[in-house]
């Protein structure tokens, strides 16, 4: 066998350590093949060893909590203490004397709170809390959207989760960063594009009309709201979020356009 | 043709990297346990399945994006379309080749978005998961950093490949299934992308003109 063969099978080989045995033969008496060989193995040891830069562990547990969020929830019963009189009320066991040193005590906590919510945690969590809550709507979203079985179902659900989306572009649109804000535009247009008008376009046209206004009605109204509010919050927001919001109120105003003369079918 | 002191060299490397604690299989009677669950609507099973594949999909397309933030925003994605799609999953076929086949057609949809804006600067690899112990010279470590590069400069399409074998240790069959070419394809691009960057380690190598399995 040459050792250009030789050479491109080793290459193909898993192993290049434990070639076939007629490549073994060769190599063992090749000093070339013998040195490709060499730098095989080195090579896939190489890449078994890339260097990544870490996925933030925060970000893995936040969707997996939120996937869980949706979960079966067994809501526990409220326990009551139960004395062998009846149901124990912790007041009557404070004495009239207490309840002045019992309300200083929650005073001082409430200003307590109040001092290092105002001073520690304040912009962070303003900054974490709604991609979170957002991610958490988008995992209900899919989720509905996995169980639904017909178009208008699916319509539905996609004009809702243009609601919510709109929803958290006016909590962000005046401290977002640019490229956060254009990332919510995007899903406001795919919900827009790719879920209310495609299942509008596809409805049976000989659905019940009373059924059919009745879907046109709330995704239209819907969409007149993001038209309106969008609108509104363009004209005190920062110049980059203007151009977002006037975008995703363009997107809402032509796919109002195209839904009206679908309401009443054939 | 190498100086004679490489010659006979012993590999200074095993071949086959040892198991990962880091990411292990799934048990595949587990998982198909787990994948059977969610389709009826279990989301503690879900993020079962998330749990186990969160990082290995991770790592793949970080090293197809270069850049941790589109790379967690694409694993995310990833599993947000599974969950969606789930329940059309044919129970018994290959979970990590549909879930892989979803990552890439989201990284294909970035790459065509991402055509038409401004590119933004790669992240640089900060952290070795499994790096080099330290028993590993410096010329190890530099000549990881060369194989590093040269990966995140062989063109997607053969980075893809060449990754799904190499780290993944899928079948070219599987990564032709993820990839949507053919198993010829697959084996011919793994094939290039090895041939390419035993290169880069050793420039002077005598190496093969031309591939025999494509």
């Amino acid at each position: 066998m040459k050792c250009e063969a030789v050479q491109n099978r080793l290459l193909a080989t898993p192993d290049a350590l434990h070639p076939s045995a007629e490549l073994a033969a060769h190599v063992a008496g090749c000093v070339a093949c013998l040195a490709l060989r060499a730098r095989v193995a080195e090579l896939d040891h190489y890449l078994a060893h890339l260097p990544t830069a870490p996925s933030s562990d925060a970000r893995k547990a936040a969707f997996l909590e939120s996937v869980q969020d949706e979960g079966p929830i067994i809501k526990s019963k409220p326990r009551t203490l139960r004395t062998p009189s009846g149901t124990f009320r912790p007041w009557r066991a404070v004495r009239r004397e207490h309840y002045a040193g019992l309300a200083a005590a929650l005073l001082v906590a409430l200003a307590g709170l109040a001092y290092f919510t105002r001073n520690k945690a304040q912009a962070p969590e303003i900054a974490e809390k709604p991609r979170y809550e957002l991610l958490k709507k988008e995992v209900r979203h899919v989720a509905k959207l996995a169980t639904s079985d017909s178009a208008p179902q699916r319509m539905t659900v996609w004009a809702e989760w243009a609601s919510d989306v709109k929803s958290e572009t006016k909590d962000l649109y005046k401290v977002a960063a640019s490229d956060e804000l254009l990332a919510l535009g995007r899903l406001f247009e795919r919900a827009v594009k790719d879920g209310i008008l495609k299942q509008a376009n596809m409805l049976d046209k000989h659905m019940p009309a009373g059924e059919r206004q009745a879907l046109f009605q709330d995704a239209l109204a819907r969409l007149t709201e993001v038209v309106n509010d969008t609108t509104l919050w363009a004209q005190n927001a920062p110049p980059d979020a203007q151009k977002t919001l006037n975008k995703m109120a363009a997107t809402a105003r032509a796919a109002v356009s195209e839904l009206q003369p679908l309401v009443k079918g054939v | 043709m190498l100086p004679s002191n490489d010659l006979n060299r012993t590999p200074r490397v095993a071949p086959v990297p040892e198991p990962d604690p880091l990411r292990p299989n799934p048990n595949p009677a587990e998982e198909t346990a787990w994948i059977a669950a969610a389709q009826t609507g279990d989301r503690a099973a879900y993020a079962r399945v998330v749990n186990a594949y969160w990082d290995r999909l991770y790592r793949w397309l970080f090293r197809m994006t270069h850049d941790r933030h589109k790379a967690e925003d694409l694993t995310q994605e990833t599993f947000l379309k599974a969950l969606a799609a789930i329940g059309s999953f044919r129970p018994g076929s290959n979970f990590r080749a549909w879930l892989f086949r979803i990552g890439h057609n989201n990284f294909v949809n970035l790459k065509r978005g991402e055509k038409r804006s401004i590119q933004s600067l790669p992240d640089e690899p900060t952290h070795a998961e499994r790096g080099p112990g330290p028993q590993e010279t410096a010329s190890d470590r530099e000549a990881l950093v060369r194989v590093s590069r040269a990966v995140a400069e062989l063109p997607s399409d053969f980075r893809s490949a060449l990754l799904l074998r190499a780290e993944e240790g899928l079948s070219f069959r599987e990564i032709a299934a993820i990839l949507g070419i053919t198993e010829e394809t697959a084996r011919w691009r793994v094939f290039k992308a090895r041939q390419k960057l035993v290169k880069v380690l050793d420039p002077d190598l005598v190496s093969p003109a031309k591939g025999e399995e494509g």
